[in-house]
C-alpha cells in the first residue's frame, strides 16, 4: 500500500484553500482536535476551556496531568462532554464533501463568475441545484427571510401561515414524522437551534421524534452508566486481574501490560460515555485489542511492511513498547529505503549541494574582497538576493 | 486487520500532507518509503550567519507507535559538530523530551514535547538549535567546551566538517 494515494484521503483544513469560500478552512480547523488533528470525536471541555476528543485528552492526561494547549493542570474528573459540539462536528463532517463539491471553483466557472459577496455565492449555489438543495429552494430561501414564518405545531418546521393552513397541516396530522422533505430541509438550521434550546421541556413521543431528526442526544442506556474511576496503581496484581476480569478483559501478560490495558480500557470506556454515538462494551474491548497490538507490536510489523521479515501480528505475546533506537542494524535494515529516498529526492538534494557549493565559493570571494577594503569591517550579512547573483556581487 | 488507521498513522499522514502542501524553507522531510510512515528522513540546511551555513545535514526521524503522545527520536546521518548533538548524531533538544523526562529540570515545560508539537516544529527547533546551541544540555562535551572557550576554533572545526561533507 502506498500512502501517496492515501494522502488525499485524509481531510485537512487546506482542502478548502481553492474553493469559493477559503475561510471555511478556519471552521474546519476549529472543529478539529489539536491532538489527533481529526474532527472532534466525543468532544470534552477542560477546566481551562479547551476542547479535545475525549479519548485524546484522556490518554494525554494519563501521561501527565496538563492541558497540552495551555499546560494548565487538568484532571479526568473535570472533563465535561459537549454534546452540541458533537452534533455540529457530525453535521459538518457529514456535509463536508457536498460543501466542497458545491463550492469548488470549477463549478463556479461553469455557471457564473459573480463573486460579489459570500452571501450571493451561497444563494447562487443553492440555485445551482446540487445534492442537497434544488433550484426552487434557493429562491424560496430568500423570500423566507422576509416572510413572517410560523412554526407548525406538529412537526416544528417553520413555514408561511398559508402553507400551514393549506395542505401541510393535514399531511402532518396524518404522518407527524413525514412532513415533506422540502420543508424539513429548508428549515433544518432553524429547527436545529430551536430544539437544542428547548431540549428539556418535552417528554411526549412526538417531540422525541422531532429531536431525533435534527439533534442527536445520548441514548439513555449511556446516561445511566457510571464512569470507571482512575486506576489505583498501588493495588495488588491479583486485585488488578480481578478488575480486568470484571470488565471481561484478558488477564495475561506482565504487570505493566495489565496496568496499561486497564488504563486504556478506562480511557476508552469513559470516552465512550462522552459520545453521542456510544458503542457497545464488546466493541470497546475489540478497540482495546487493536490499540494493544499497535502499541506493543514493533513498528515494522505495524505497517504491514513486506520488506521486513519480522511481520508477525501475534498481539498477545507482544513485548511492551520497545524503545526506538538508531542502532547500526536499524540503519542497515533501512538501507534500501534510504537509497530510494535519495533517488526520489535527488533533484532537491543536488540542487541544495550545488547552491551550497556556490555559496561557499561566493563567501570565499567575498572574504577576499573584504580583506582588501577594511572599512567594511567584520560580519557580513548575506541575504537571498545576494546569493542568487554571483556576478553582481563580485563587482561590488 | 491492518492497523493502518491508528491515531499515529492518521496524524503522520496529515502532517505529511501539510508539509507537502507548505514546504518548510530550507528543509526537506518525507517518509523513507511508501509503506512506512513511522520512519522519516530529512535534510536541514545550515542556518545563515553561522559556521553551519551552506551545510546540508541529513537526519532520520523515528516515530513511536503512540505518537503524538510520545515524541519521535532524531539522529543526524551527516557528521555534525555541535554541543547538543551526540557524536553518533543523536539530537538532544527539549522538544524531543517528554515533560516527565527531564532529570536535571533545566528545560521549561512549554518547550518540551507534547501532542501539540509537530514534525514541522521539531525541524524548525532543531534548525534554530543548530544556530544557537544550548549550553545547559551538552551532548557533545568537546563541542560544548570548545564553543564556550574558543569560538574561533569551534567555528573552524564546524566549517571544516561542512566543507568535508560537501566534498569541496
Ligand atoms: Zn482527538
Ligand atoms: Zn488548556
Ligand atoms: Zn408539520
Amino acid at each position: 500500500m502506498n500512502f501517496n494515494s492515501n494522502i488525499n484521503e485524509v481531510s485537512d483544513p487546506s482542502d478548502w484553500d481553492n474553493c469559493k469560500l477559503p475561510s471555511l478552512s478556519n471552521l474546519d480547523s476549529l472543529l478539529r482536535c489539536q491532538i489527533c488533528k481529526d474532527f472532534l470525536n466525543a468532544p470534552v471541555l477542560t477546566n481551562c476551556g479547551h476542547v479535545f476528543c475525549s479519548i485524546c485528552i484522556r490518554r494525554t492526561i494519563s501521561n501527565s496531568n496538563k492541558c497540552p494547549l495551555c499546560l494548565e493542570e487538568t484532571y479526568e474528573s473535570s472533563l465535561r462532554k459537549v454534546l452540541i459540539l458533537d452534533n455540529i462536528v457530525k453535521w459538518f463532517n457529514n456535509n463536508r464533501n457536498d460543501l466542497l463539491k458545491n463550492l469548488s471553483i470549477d463549478l463556479v466557472n461553469d455557471s457564473q463568475n459573480d463573486s460579489s459577496s459570500d452571501i450571493s455565492v451561497i444563494s447562487e449555489l443553492n440555485g445551482n441545484g446540487n445534492v442537497n438543495v434544488n433550484g426552487n429552494e434557493g429562491k424560496k430561501e430568500k423570500e423566507e427571510v422576509q416572510d413572517n414564518l410560523v412554526e407548525c405545531p406538529i412537526c416544528g418546521v417553520f413555514m408561511t401561515p398559508d402553507e400551514i393552513q393549506g395542505k401541510h397541516i393535514d399531511q402532518c396530522l396524518k404522518n407527524p414524522n413525514g412532513s415533506t422533505n422540502r420543508n424539513t430541509k429548508r428549515t433544518t438550521s432553524r429547527s436545529f437551534f430551536k430544539n437544542s434550546s428547548s431540549s428539556d421541556e418535552s417528554t411526549t413521543p412526538k417531540n422525541t421524534k422531532k429531536r431525533q431528526i435534527n439533534i442527536q442526544l445520548q441514548p439513555n442506556s449511556i446516561k445511566k452508566k457510571q464512569r470507571i474511576p482512575n486506576l489505583d496503581t498501588s493495588i495488588s496484581t491479583n486485585k488488578l486481574k480481578e478488575k480486568l476480569n470484571y470488565y471481561k478483559l484478558p488477564i495475561n501478560g506482565k504487570r505493566n501490560e495489565l496496568e496499561q490495558r486497564m488504563k486504556e480500557f478506562i480511557n476508552l470506556y469513559n470516552a465512550n460515555l462522552d459520545s453521542i454515538n456510544p458503542v457497545s462494551d464488546i466493541s470497546l474491548i475489540s478497540k482495546l485489542k487493536k490499540w494493544e497490538s499497535l502499541i506493543n507490536n514493533n513498528i515494522h510489523s505495524q505497517n504491514n511492511n513486506n520488506i521486513h521479515s519480522d511481520t508477525n501480528s501475534n498481539n498477545s505475546s507482544a513485548n511492551s513498547s520497545p524503545p526506538i533506537t538508531f542502532d547500526e542494524e536499524t540503519i542497515r535494515r533501512h538501507q534500501n529505503e534510504h537509497k530510494s529516498w535519495n533517488k526520489k529526492n535527488k533533484n532537491h538534494y543536488e540542487d541544495l549541494i550545488k547552491i551550497a557549493r556556490m555559496n561557499m565559493q561566493k563567501q570565499k570571494n567575498k572574504q577576499l574582497i573584504n580583506n582588501e577594503d577594511n572599512n567594511n569591517n567584520n560580519k557580513h550579512h548575506i541575504d537571498d538576493d545576494e546569493l542568487s547573483d554571483i556576478d553582481t556581487e563580485l563587482i561590488t | 486487520m491492518p492497523p493502518k488507521f491508528s491515531t499515529a498513522h492518521k496524524r503522520l499522514l496529515r502532517e505529511l500532507k501539510e508539509i507537502t502542501k507548505n514546504p518548510i524553507d530550507g528543509i526537506i522531510a518525507s517518509p523513507l518509503n511508501d509503506n512506512d510512515l513511522f520512519h522519516w528522513r530529512c535534510i536541514i540546511t545550515g542556518p545563515n550567519d553561522t559556521p553551519y551555513e551552506f551545510g546540508i545535514f541529513e537526519a532520520i526521524l523515528n516515530f513511536p507507535s503512540d505518537y503524538p503522545l510520545s515524541p519521535p527520536t532524531m539522529k543526524f546521518l551527516t557528521p555534525i559538530f555541535h554541543p547538543n548533538i551526540y557524536k553518533d548524531g543523536k539530537v538532544c533538544i527539549s522538544i524531543l523530551h517528554s515533560p516527565g523526562n527531564d532529570p536535571l529540570n533545566y528545560e521549561s515545560a512549554d518547550e518540551r514535547w507534547g501532542p501539540l508539537q509537530s514534525i514541522e516544529k521539531i525541524l524548525l527547533s532543531v534548525s534554530s538549535m543548530i544556530a544557537d546551541p544550548n549550553p545547559n544540555s551538552p551532548a557533545n562535551i568537546d563541542a560544548a567546551v570548545l564553543w564556550r572557550n574558543n569560538k574561533d576554533k569551534y567555528n573552524e572545526t564546524v566549517k571544516k566538517l561542512v566543507i568535508d561533507s560537501l566534498s569541496l
